[in-house]
C-alpha cells in the first residue's frame, strides 16, 4: 500500500554547507587568522589537523574545514530550524572569504541527512518501495533483490541543482566503556533501522561574493528543500 | 595524487576513511557537498561551475512570500523600485514629465521600507541612504531622464548583488554624485564646503 511520508516525519541528523572557489593562494598566510577568529567565535574551539591545503577544527558547535579550494562547515546535531547552523556558516564563511580573498564562488553547496526510524529493515524498504520512485516491474534484478533499497536522483539546471538519496538502512552500535567510570553496564548495544534521506542542494553557476549571504540562502534553500522533497514523497 | 570528484560521477570506494562520516554508511562517497573531514591534499582543478555569468538573484534567493528574511524581503522591494523607476524612464523619455515624476514619488515612498533592510551590509545601507539624501536635496523637483537612468542602474547593479561592499557601493554613490544627485545631508555639505574655503 502507497505509503504518504513527509518531510516532517524525518529528524535531520547531518548538515553540512560547503563553498567552493578557485584556489585560494592565501590560505597559507592567512589560515591562523582564520582558525582566531574561530576560537574567538565558537566554543572549545580546536585545530584536530593542519596541513598547508587542509585544516580542519572542531568545535561544540561543530566540524569546520578549510582547503585551498573549498571550505566547510558541519554538525551531527543540526537544531531543528536550521537557524544556528545557518548563523555559524555564516560567521566562518564570511571570515574565510574575507582572509582569503575569495570573490567568486564556483559552487555553494547545502547537504542535509534526514533519518525516520523503523521496527525493521523490512519496513524500511517496502516504505522506500512504496513511494514509487522509480518505474520499475518488482523482478529480481542482477541476481540481487527484486527492489531497490537505495534511490538516488538528481535533476540540475544551468543555475543551480539538487541530489536525492533515499536509502533503507540498519546499523549498529557497540560501544564498551572503560572499567574506570565502573558503569552499571559495562556495554551499550544499540541497533537502528530508518529510512536515510539525503539532499545536496547547490549552486551551479557560480555565485559573486556580493551575491551571498550565507545565512539567508541556507534558510531560504531548507524551505525549497522541504517544499520539494514533500512534492516527491506525497506525490 | 587525488583529484576532485566530477559533480555528476560517482566516487567510488576509498581506502582512507573520514574521522567522522557525516554522510551514512553507503559503500561509495557521493560526490557533492562533502563531509566535514575529507582527507585530500591538492586539488587543481575546481569543478563545479563551467558558466561565466554569474548566477541569477531570483534563482538563488527564489522568491518566498512565507518567509521573511531582510534579504528577501528586499529583493522584492527592489524589483518594486526598478519596474516604478524603468516607467519613470519611459515616461520622461516620452517628455511626460508629471507622469515620470509621479512614478518617482512612488519609489521614494519604497526607500523607507529598502532603509528597514539595512542588516543586509554596509554597502548596501550606503547606497540607501545615498539615495534616501538625494531625495530629500531634491526638494520635490523631478528627475532628468539622465538622473532616472543613474538611479535605475544603481538599484539594478543592487539588487543583483545586495551584498556589496562599501567600497562598490561608494563608487555607486559617486555614480549618483556625477549625475547631480545631492547624496549626502545638507549640513554635511555645508561643513564640508566650509572646511574647503578655511
Amino acid at each position: 500500500m502507497p505509503v504518504s511520508l513527509s518531510v516532517a516525519d524525518f529528524k535531520a541528523t547531518n548538515a553540512v554547507c560547503e563553498l567552493r572557489y578557485e584556489n585560494a593562494y592565501l590560505i597559507y598566510d592567512r589560515t591562523g587568522q582564520v582558525c582566531h577568529e574561530a576560537r574567538a567565535f565558537y566554543t572549545n574551539c580546536n585545530v584536530v589537523t593542519a596541513s598547508p591545503n587542509q585544516t580542519i577544527f572542531q568545535s561544540d558547535e561543530g566540524a569546520f574545514a578549510l582547503e585551498l579550494s573549498q571550505c566547510r562547515f558541519s554538525t551531527n546535531r543540526p537544531d531543528a530550524s536550521l537557524e544556528k547552523f545557518a548563523g555559524h556558516c555564516k560567521t566562518f564563511f564570511d571570515s574565510v572569504t574575507i582572509h582569503l580573498d575569495v570573490r567568486v564562488f564556483t559552487r555553494v553547496g547545502l547537504r542535509i541527512t534526514f533519518r525516520k526510524d523503523f521496527k525493521d529493515l523490512e519496513e524500511a524498504k517496502a516504505v522506500l518501495n512504496s513511494l514509487k520512485l522509480v518505474n520499475l516491474r518488482a523482478e529480481e534484478r542482477f541476481g540481487a533483490a527484486p527492489e531497490p533499497h537505495e534511490v538516488f536522483l538528481r535533476w540540475e539546471g544551468a543555475q543551480v541543482g539538487a541530489m536525492l538519496r533515499l536509502k533503507a538502512e540498519s546499523g549498529k552500535i557497540d560501544i564498551i566503556l572503560p572499567p574506570e567510570l565502573e558503569a552499571e553496564k559495562s556495554e551499550i548495544h544499540k541497533s537502528f533501522n530508518g529510512l536515510i534521506l539525503d539532499v545536496d542542494y547547490y549552486t551551479v553557476a557560480p555565485v559573486e561574493r556580493s551575491q551571498l549571504d550565507a545565512s539567508a540562502w541556507i534558510l531560504r534553500s531548507v524551505r525549497t528543500i522541504r517544499k520539494n522533497i514533500d512534492t516527491i514523497l506525497g506525490k | 595524487m587525488k583529484t576532485m570528484p566530477d559533480t555528476n560521477t560517482i566516487e567510488f570506494p576509498k581506502p582512507a576513511p573520514d574521522l567522522a562520516p557525516a554522510l551514512g554508511t553507503g559503500g561509495y562517497r557521493l560526490s557533492g557537498t562533502q563531509g566535514p573531514t575529507s582527507a585530500r591534499t591538492a586539488r587543481p582543478v575546481v569543478r563545479g561551475s563551467t558558466a561565466l555569468a554569474p548566477i541569477e538573484i531570483d534563482k538563488l534567493y527564489p522568491a518566498d512570500k512565507g518567509y521573511v528574511s531582510d534579504l528577501i524581503a528586499a529583493l522584492g522591494v527592489l524589483a518594486d523600485a526598478i519596474s516604478l523607476l524603468e516607467q519613470a524612464r519611459v515616461a520622461a523619455r516620452n517628455k511626460e514629465a508629471i507622469t515620470a515624476d509621479r512614478y518617482w514619488q512612488r519609489f521614494q515612498t519604497l526607500l523607507p521600507r529598502l532603509f528597514m533592510h539595512r542588516k543586509i551590509g554596509d554597502g548596501y545601507g550606503a547606497v540607501i541612504n545615498a539615495l534616501h539624501f538625494a531625495c530629500i536635496n531634491q526638494h520635490g523637483a523631478p528627475l532628468s531622464f539622465e538622473q532616472l537612468t543613474t538611479v535605475w542602474r544603481v538599484i539594478k547593479e543592487l539588487r543583483s548583488a545586495p551584498v556589496t561592499s562599501f567600497e562598490q557601493a561608494l563608487k555607486y554613490v559617486q555614480e549618483l554624485e556625477d549625475c547631480r544627485l545631492q547624496v549626502y545631508p545638507a549640513t554635511i555639505s555645508e561643513l564640508i564646503e566650509e572646511q574647503e574655503d578655511e
